[in-house]
């Protein structure tokens, strides 16, 4: 539902608040119809907080967005769509391997969308996400407060 | 917190890798990730205890003032209501200080969740913890309404989702706000946020609408009609969720005539009556009834009325009649979009208990 809406209802993602009204609702829903998926997704959260450095912020387009200093780690929509940017290698290497999926909205760029549909999958998530962690802690980049 | 693992080898290259990396940096290899162990955490992403007693009193305060706040912009909107009456002259006797707007189940819960958000906003509180927090910001509401404005349980049932799921989504576009720290702009949306309820609180409100339902009776119209101006106590349990939770249901109605003028009363559970007068009398054919007056139960009183009940029977010429059971009501509460979806389905219940029950009684010959 979420990639139809942003695909074609576009205009509708620069109103303020509105996506992110929008994200609360899907996760009161995976709340309330999926509690294996909000467990993933609070197993998620919780565990990208512990790493250091590592803050969390409101995605613009709803969801939680997870950073390193001023670099996006990826974010996750509480459909439990998980979506990072790796590089183009990176990401064709992590597709290649069957490990991710293009991104739902623009498959031609660096970035993979990874689908959250148990609680198996959270460590292929965090194994993901911990990637574009270690690459960014690589470019030795210490983050901006 | 995850539990620290210790570097591994890769198993290609044998360069020291992280335990959840799952392509090597060094060879390119896919490796199995170890499976990360996470235990809750007991300090926030600043490194600060959870727990504290600031904290607390943080997320109380968040709730509370939340639902006072609330308080007072209904009673705000109610008051802009009456006066409008008083400055704008609208037609005699209506009683829009009565009326619930859709401002209030929707734009004040949503400021609610922005309220919550702001004393929350340092608190590196997780996704699921906002959700709990503003479940218990919209179960205060709720409580509120019941102990302090006399609300029924229904109803409460009722306007529940809405209000939990606007308070939930305010949290988090609070969040959002908050987090972009642009205090500035943030504030700008209360006046935006008050001049929307005083519009919406100073437009005119007036929805009506009529559900209707058929049954098919083996039984001729002249032997349905006299089972339509009363009818023997309904002694099936219901079946309907709402009524066996404690919406009031019908079980008899009573005529003091056969003609137009005669008073009806439609009995329901808990001795709650509905006072009619038939309006029209067509027998064989029609039978409508005005309600006059409706009980003063509070799942029932200040939100809708039922203004108007019918039956029509249409002879299917093969021994057949196909009843057809109508009401008009009013809604009193606000949006229509999501009450009417509420009062349509008990008016439908409501219509369906009745007409099986005359249809059982036609065709066992009473």
């Amino acid at each position: 539902m979420l990639s139809w809406i942003a695909r074609h209802l576009p205009f509708l993602k620069p109103i303020r608040g509105l996506p992110q009204m929008f994200d609360g609702l899907l996760y009161a829903h995976s709340a309330v119809f999926r509690p294996e998926i909000r467990m993933s997704l609070d197993t998620i959260e919780q565990t990208l907080l512990s790493w250091p450095g590592v803050t969390v912020q409101v995605h613009h387009f709803g969801g939680l967005e997870y950073r390193w200093g001023r670099r996006e780690i990826g974010h996750l929509h509480s459909n439990s769509l998980l979506d990072i940017p790796f590089s183009k290698t990176l990401r064709n290497q992590v597709i290649d391997a069957g490990k991710a999926q293009p991104h739902h909205i623009y498959p031609q760029s660096g970035w993979i969308s990874f689908w959250i549909k148990s609680e198996s999958d959270v460590a292929n998530a965090l194994s993901l996400l911990r990637l574009n962690y270690d690459r960014w802690q690589a470019l030795d980049e210490k983050p901006h407060e | 917190m995850s539990i620290p693992l210790p570097p591994r080898p890769c198993p290609e290259c044998g360069q020291p890798i992280t335990p959840q990396t799952i392509i090597c940096p060094y060879c390119g290899s896919t490796v199995v990730a170890d499976t990360p162990v996470w235990v809750p955490p007991n300090v926030d992403a600043q490194g600060v205890p959870r727990g504290t007693k600031n904290r607390r009193w943080l997320i109380f305060g968040g709730i509370v003032i939340a639902n006072v706040a609330a308080f007072l912009l209904v009673l705000l909107g109610q008051w802009i209501s009456s006066r409008s009456i008083l400055t704008v002259g609208l037609q005699a006797g209506q009683n829009l200080s009565g009326i619930l707007v859709a401002s209030d189940f929707t734009l004040v819960p949503l400021l609610m969740g922005l309220i919550g958000a702001f004393f929350w906003r340092d608190q590196s509180l997780t996704t699921f913890e906002y959700f709990l927090y503003s479940t218990l910001t919209a179960i205060l509401s709720l409580g509120s309404a019941f102990y302090f404005m006399g609300e029924g349980v229904i109803c409460l049932i009722i306007v529940s989702p809405l209000l939990w799921v606007f308070v939930f989504g305010g949290s988090q576009v609070g969040r959002w706000l908050f987090g972009l720290g642009r205090n500035r702009l943030n504030l700008s949306l209360v006046p935006v946020a008050l001049a929307i309820l005083a519009f919406d609180a100073l437009s005119p409100h007036h929805y009506t609408n009529c559900v209707s339902d058929r049954v098919l009776i083996h039984a001729p119209p002249s032997k349905v009609w006299p089972h339509l101006a009363q009818f023997t106590p309904i002694r099936e349990k219901p079946k309907f969720w709402l009524f066996r939770a404690g919406l009031p249901y019908p079980v008899q109605s009573t005529v003091s005539g056969y003609a137009v003028g005669a008073e009806r009363r439609c009995i329901f559970s808990r001795n709650l009556v509905f006072d009619e007068r038939i309006s029209e009398w067509q027998p064989g054919r029609k039978l409508t009834f005005d309600v006059v007056q409706q009980p003063r139960d509070p799942e029932i009183l200040g939100h809708a009325r039922v203004r108007r009940g019918q039956f029509v029977l249409q002879d299917n010429h093969d021994g057949t009649t196909t009843l057809i059971g109508s009401s008009w009501y009013e809604l009193y509460v606000y949006p229509s979009w999501y009450y009417d979806l509420w009062a349509g389905r008990i008016a439908r219940e409501v219509h369906l208990r009745v007409m099986t029950h005359i249809k059982q009684e036609c065709e066992q010959g009473h």
